[in-house]
């Protein structure tokens, strides 16, 4: 298991009738590595990502996440993966623990109950454990994304525009969790436009154009500003 | 399904054409007025033949929904489609001639009689299928969706069918059509299957054509996908 | 499986427990229904007796549909039926979670609705409770089996609300003739039914199987 890419898709393509989302794209997540996405609106990020976690099942190419064809996987293979979306997630009328013991037990946590609690902890809602979704505030809600997407500690996690309407506080705790995920041994995919945000994350750093990937390198020592001019330099050939 | 060029795609219509001449001579010269009903029941050979295929369409919209769902393959949901499209407009037509035979002889337009109540049902049933897929922009979505109404659509029917007859034999009201086989005339008998054949053939070419005119028009909009095997080819791009 | 579906099952009830606002608005919708009946057609209480389980039956159906349209609902609001669809189970164990939480509902509408029922038309319904009981649970089977897949595919469209009720009436007619003809011989007015009984338990069996079995395709990206 120890050489195997926590996510490895190779000559991906999907097509919406005319429209090529994605075409003969191939990237690598490989463990323990952080993975950024840039590319503009309708660039095909999050048609990448849903295909990465098998709800989209019919396309062109392989996608394995550690090593299991995602188009054939069972029920199971899901449990190693953790999505992070602009949506919560999360439902409005039950209580932020209600919530988390809900998807704990969906997904076959042991121990639901103090994972929950955990978690709260660890996102500093234990105060709000008991109010509704509904109640809490954005930047709440989103730390309660963050803890229901890792509840069943994924291996891997996928983000989609994560950093989206986040303010500077969310935004740097965001990052914080990602890093810290990563270093503790998960891999993770973001996707963004926010150069900044993606840049300071990344251990992989790549561009989606139009379906197709038009960079895909380490990070190195790649500078925000050096990155710009590449990423509208490459967006504009 | 063969381009429609040259002999071959005239030989149905052509054939619907010669069978509608004869028909209509035999329903006008050949065959007696019925001795009770008058003129009027002459619309018993259409108004039957149109039901027997309205039913016939509905079935195949459930065979061609199963095999979509099992295959995946476009053509099958687009014969469903054109097989529903058609037998609505059948079905409609049945509850059209229903109510002008009725009229003339019972005085009134509908009595909720056995028959007539199940086509309305029928009706109903295959109307919101067509809705259904008015609703949904996503032609893969659509396809599923729409399938899965048509299965359950069409098991629901003989459950309609025992429910209003055994109703019916409850509250008895008068028959609006008048059993098909209570004593005809043998020149009434044959002129009958020969109008059965004509609509059948009828129905065919109608839903030929429109299933044509579905792939044809997803040729154009789509041109990645193999019409006749509805996968999708990795063609250049 | 099972578990999942539990889980589901538990969180549905929690939920509408919390708001009240499935059957609350069902029920507020079928008591209008039964209102407005009584002014649209004036009857006497001979009339109202005799098609008094008709009444109940059609004003149920539409409240109904108001309860299940928010069973998928929502899930769609936050995004959950994705999330569900994202978790490692069995999409079947959705629909069976779902499934059972809309039978309690649609069985509370009924217990709701009934004491309002016997006052307004004025009919026996005590001596029958145990056959009125039987029938609703039936009742509720059948047109929650049908209901819930078809929250699930109106959920996914431009027009939820208006597909939901034209898709769903006409499947559950058999059910819903079932409901009134046997309500009726609760009621003291009506003769044989036990082709009834037998049709509605046919249909409850035969949708809650085809209904479960299709489930998955509707929960598709």
């Amino acid at each position: 298991m120890a050489g195997e890419a926590a996510l490895s898709c190779t000559g991906v393509t999907k097509r919406f009738g005319r429209f090529v989302a994605l075409s003969n794209v191939a990237l690598r997540v490989p463990a323990s590595t952080c993975v950024t996405l840039f590319g503009h609106n309708g660039a095909g990020k999050s048609t990448l990502l849903n295909i990465s976690c098998g709800l989209i099942r019919s396309y062109e190419g392989s996608v394995d996440v550690f090593g299991v064809d995602q188009r054939t996987a069972g029920d199971n293979q899901r449990a190693a993966i953790g999505f992070v979306s602009h949506q919560t997630f999360l439902y409005d009328d039950l209580t932020a623990r209600d919530n988390l013991r809900f998807w704990a037990r969906l997904y076959g946590v042991r121990g639901p109950v103090q994972r929950t609690d955990e978690l709260l902890e660890r996102f500093d809602l234990t105060a709000k454990a008991g109010a509704t979704v509904r109640s809490l505030s954005r930047g709440m809600k989103q730390r309660m994304a963050l803890a229901r997407a890792l509840v069943h500690q994924p291996q891997l996690l996928l983000l989609d525009e994560p950093y989206t309407g986040l303010d500077e506080a969310a935004c740097e705790m965001l990052s914080a969790l990602i890093r810290g995920f990563v270093g503790a041994g998960g891999s993770a995919l973001v996707t963004t436009h926010d150069i900044d945000r993606g840049l300071g994350v990344a251990d992989r750093v790549s561009i989606l154009d139009r379906g197709r990937l038009v960079y895909d390198s380490p990070r190195g020592n790649l500078t925000t500003e050096t990155f710009r001019q590449h990423y509208r330099k490459m967006l504009s050939a | 399904m063969a381009q429609n060029g040259g002999i071959r795609g005239k030989v149905l219509p052509a054939l619907v054409l010669v069978l509608l001449a004869v028909s209509l001579y035999l329903v006008f010269y050949y065959a007696p007025t019925e001795a009770k009903q008058g003129v009027v029941q002459k619309i018993f050979y259409v108004h039957v033949p149109l039901a027997w295929n309205a039913f016939l369409g509905f079935f195949l919209v459930f065979i061609f929904s199963f095999r979509y769902l099992t295959t995946r393959k476009r053509k099958f949901d687009m014969r469903a489609y054109a097989a529903a499209e058609v037998g609505v407009l059948f079905n409609t037509l049945v509850l059209i001639t229903g109510p002008i035979w009725a009229k003339p002889i019972w005085g009134i337009w509908w009595t909720w009689d056995a028959r007539l109540t199940l086509t309305l049902v029928l009706w109903l049933i295959y109307v919101g299928y067509l809705m259904l897929r008015h609703y949904v922009d996503n032609p893969e979505k659509r396809a599923t969706l729409s399938a899965v109404v048509g299965i359950i659509g069409f098991i629901d029917v003989p459950l309609v069918y025992f429910a209003i007859r055994w109703w019916r034999t409850q509250h008895p009201k008068p028959v609006i059509a008048g059993g098909k086989g209570s004593g005809l005339d043998p020149r009434m008998a044959l002129t009958f299957w020969v109008c059965v054949a004509t609509f059948t053939l009828l129905y065919t070419w109608l839903y030929r054509r429109r299933a044509e005119i579905e792939e044809l028009e997803e040729e154009l909009d789509d041109d990645g996908t193999d019409i006749a095997t509805g996968t999708t080819v990795g063609g250049a791009l | 499986m099972i578990s999942a579906a539990i889980t589901i099952l538990w969180k549905d009830l929690k939920i509408e427990l919390r708001t009240k606002e499935a059957v609350s608005a069902a029920f507020v919708f079928c008591v209008l229904t039964l209102v407005i009946f009584n002014f649209a057609l004036d009857m006497n209480s001979d009339e109202a007796r005799r098609l008094g389980a008709g009444f109940f039956w059609v004003a149920f159906a539409f409240g109904g549909i108001l309860a299940l349209n928010r069973s998928f609902a929502i899930e769609k609001e936050t995004g959950c039926s994705r999330a569900l669809m994202l978790a490692p189970v069995d999409r079947s164990a959705i629909f069976l979670g779902k499934f059972i939480a809309n039978i309690i509902f649609m069985f509370l509408i009924e217990l709701l609705v009934l004491p309002l029922f016997t006052i307004f038309f004025d009919v026996p319904t005590g001596r029958a409770i145990g056959t009125l009981l039987t029938i609703f649970i039936l009742g509720a089977v059948g047109f929650s089996a049908v209901g819930t897949l078809f929250s699930a595919v109106a959920a996914n469209t431009r027009m939820r609300e208006l597909l939901l009720p034209i898709l769903l009436l006409p499947v559950t007619i058999p059910a819903l003739i079932a409901a009134v003809e046997t309500t009726s011989w609760a009621l003291g007015t009506e003769m044989s039914v036990s082709f009834w009984f037998k049709l509605l338990i046919v249909y409850d069996a035969v949708f809650a199987t085809a209904c479960f079995l299709v489930f998955e395709y509707v929960l598709e990206e």
